[in-house]
């Protein structure tokens, strides 16, 4: 125990989580759908890394991904490299995956009714993941009682011989939890964990999540489409659209200076306290493109308000802001030669669709 | 649960009853009866004394009513083809060689049935998968009595592959762990059907399983993929597994009545044959009863069963 805190002091300042133009593709009938197209990122130890996006922009994608769990018809293209403490991932043998899956890294799912076994006890489930990481029976039973009434589970005894149909919906999930943490894991990636919840329960399991962060310094993922879940809880947000990230900076950042126009429609589509009675909430027109045949400029060019004529033919350059570089933003408007009519009309865009920004 | 169980009891005995008068009234309006063929070359005296020592001279709902009053008592009356047989005596001799050429069918058809169909899951789509399907669709289609006769003409006897008795069955001793040669062919005969019915249950079974997010789960936790199979597909794919069961017990039986006919076994299924050719009534009466006991029975317990696989069905019937 005393040996892993050791370990995690000297990882600091290191990431623990590199991400290097990772691509993946799913070979179907209709062709090969490019579900995440070259993205690169990093996770530090103990930061809450939030991937934000629409349904099929690659998020869970990324997250099996992370996981080595892309099974067929899905495959990770070549060049792609998963870095997991400086170990490749993609490299690892079968007994160092099965270390590696549960034991460092682990992954909470959405749905807990059909991720877990719905014929065996719940306990047993908790029991498997750490009879797998080298416990005994007899103490995995304790762990996982122990662990149970830990995320928050009453009567933590009698709950483990029950069946995942005996729980609740925030009870299920947060066996779920339970499981994943069990062999205190570096990196939890939570898959849309709240989606199936109702609002209440879903800031309890929030809670928890980031209890799990302060107090054994663990690195979380969270993958969601609800900007309001991530508000109060990640450090660092990425956002991705049609399997690319577009930007990418702290919780601050993309709230207050959001730079994408993706971004901005995305936070003019959260209602607001502030807004006057019945004023419309904003939707973003059109469709995210089919990654079938994915567009060749800037995947978000078509459905966008201020698209010029480079947006469709030339994929945007990613351009830093600020000067630590956490802030980053792929899009055309911020290329030097920019046209200043557009520019003009974005501030408005800006401040009219994503609230404040530093513009202004 | 206990209330469950003593209603489905209930069911068990109301079918038996509904079976029992099917059977008797059904025989009955069926003109002539092993009787009629024995004393036709008798005096009309002498006919009219036979049928009515037996009881025949009774009206239908009169000999219902006796009937049912000693079948209660476990007495279906004395076969009228042979003097002496009754239903008990003929199962304490025969029962055994059914049972054993039933187990043994049923075991191999099931084992081997659950085997191809998990290959055919894990290799699916390739040439093995087709393999195994064309195989299945041939033992589906063709009836075990043919393949009954292609096994004797080709595997047994002095001209067969392996020399293998025709016809017969171990007797004495060896009555249940011995004379295995005989067994060879009616055993193979009788499981192949079941092997591909299994088989295919097996395969898509498994394949819901296999795409069912908890295997997801499972390898998220660090489990090799052997294990997922074993502790989480396998163990899921039982519930679609189960509900075969009874139909195989019954179909089994069913299609042992001509096997053991055309291998010769002496068997409850091929008296049971002779019994009908011969409208030996009583017989009938007795052994339809006794089967159709079995084929509930079977039914029962797979409902049993499916609450200690299924633990949702459990609670389902706890609360009825």
């Amino acid at each position: 125990m005393s040996e892993q805190n050791e370990k995690k002091e000297i990882n600091k300042n290191q990431p623990l989580l590199q991400v290097e133009d990772l691509r993946v593709s799913y070979y179907t009938y209709a062709g090969e759908v490019q579900s995440v197209r070259g993205i690169s990122f990093d996770v530090k130890q103990g930061e809450i890394m939030a991937i934000i996006g629409e349904s099929g922009c690659g998020k869970s994608v990324t997250a099996r991904s992370i996981m080595s769990l892309i099974r067929k018809p899905g495959k990770i293209k070549e060049g792609s490299k998963i870095l997991f403490d400086g170990k490749n991932v993609a490299a690892m043998t079968k007994k160092e995956l099965s270390k590696y899956r549960g034991g460092e890294c682990s992954m909470v799912f959405q749905d807990a009714l059909v991720a877990l076994d719905p014929t065996m006890r719940v306990g047993k489930q908790i029991m498997e993941n750490l009879c797998i990481h080298g416990w005994s029976k007899k103490d995995a039973k304790e762990e996982a009682i122990r662990l149970l009434g830990a995320v928050g589970i009453p009567n933590a005894e009698r709950r483990f011989k029950q069946y995942p149909f005996e729980f609740s919906g925030g009870m299920r999930q947060r066996a779920m939890i339970a499981m994943a943490v069990a062999c205190q894991p570096r990196l939890v990636i939570a898959d849309e964990p709240t989606t199936a919840l109702d609002v209440t329960i879903q800031a309890q399991i929030m809670e928890l999540l980031k209890k799990l962060r302060d107090e054994d310094g663990t690195s979380i993922i969270l993958i969601s489409h609800d900007f309001g879940v991530v508000a109060g809880f990640a450090d660092v947000i990425t956002v991705m659209y049609a399997g690319k990230i577009i930007e990418r900076g702290t919780k601050g950042e993309i709230f207050y200076e959001p730079k994408h126009p993706y971004t901005w429609a995305l936070l003019g589509a959260v209602p607001r306290l502030d807004w006057k009675n019945k004023q419309e909430l904003r939707t973003i027109r059109g469709t995210p493109p089919d990654l079938v045949a994915p567009p060749k400029g800037c995947p978000f060019a078509k459905r966008c308000e201020l698209c010029m004529n480079v947006c469709l033919e030339e994929e945007p350059p990613v351009k830093a802001f600020g000067e630590d570089g956490t802030h980053s933003a792929a899009c055309w408007l911020y290329a030097e030669d920019a046209p200043q009519e557009v520019l003009e009309k974005a501030k408005k865009f800006a401040f009219t669709r994503g609230g404040r920004t530093n513009e202004q | 649960m206990g209330k469950f169980l003593l209603r489905r009891f209930l069911y068990m005995i109301i079918t038996l009853f509904l079976v029992f008068t099917g059977t008797f009234f059904a025989l009955a309006s069926i003109p002539g009866n092993a009787l009629t063929a024995k004393i036709v070359k008798l005096p009309k005296a002498a006919q009219e004394r036979v049928i009515e020592k037996y009881g025949y001279d009774k009206p239908v709902v009169e000999r219902y009513v006796v009937t049912l009053k000693n079948a209660l008592h476990g007495d279906f009356g004395e076969s009228i083809v042979k003097s002496g047989d009754t239903v008990q005596k003929i199962l304490a001799t025969r029962l055994p060689a059914t049972i054993r050429l039933n187990s043994q069918q049923i075991v191999l058809g099931v084992l081997i049935g659950i085997m191809l169909g998990i290959i055919a899951a894990m290799k699916r789509g390739g040439p093995v998968d087709y393999g195994i399907l064309i195989f299945c669709m041939f033992v589906t289609s063709v009836p075990s009595l043919v393949i009954a006769l292609v096994l004797q003409l080709y595997c047994a006897g002095d001209a067969g592959i392996f020399h293998l008795p025709i016809i017969g069955w171990p007797k004495g001793v060896d009555m249940w762990f011995g004379g295995w040669e005989y067994t060879i062919l009616p055993t193979i005969a009788g499981a192949l059907f079941y092997v591909a019915g299994y088989a295919r249950t097996t395969k898509i079974a498994m394949l819901d399983s296999i795409y069912q997010e908890c295997t997801t789960t499972a390898r998220a936790i660090g489990m090799s993929e052997s294990k997922v199979v074993l502790h989480h597909v396998v163990r899921n794919s039982f519930i679609p597994i189960i509900t075969f069961l009874p139909g195989t017990i019954a179909g089994v039986l069913a299609g042992s009545l001509f096997i053991e006919s055309v291998f010769g076994i002496p068997g409850v299924g091929s008296y049971y044959v002779r019994s009908v050719t011969g409208r030996d009534i009583p017989m009938i009466l007795g052994m339809t009863v006794f089967y159709s006991t079995i084929t509930i029975v079977s039914i029962f317990i797979t409902d049993i069963l499916y609450g200690i696989v299924d633990p949702r069905i459990k609670i389902i019937n706890k609360k009825d």
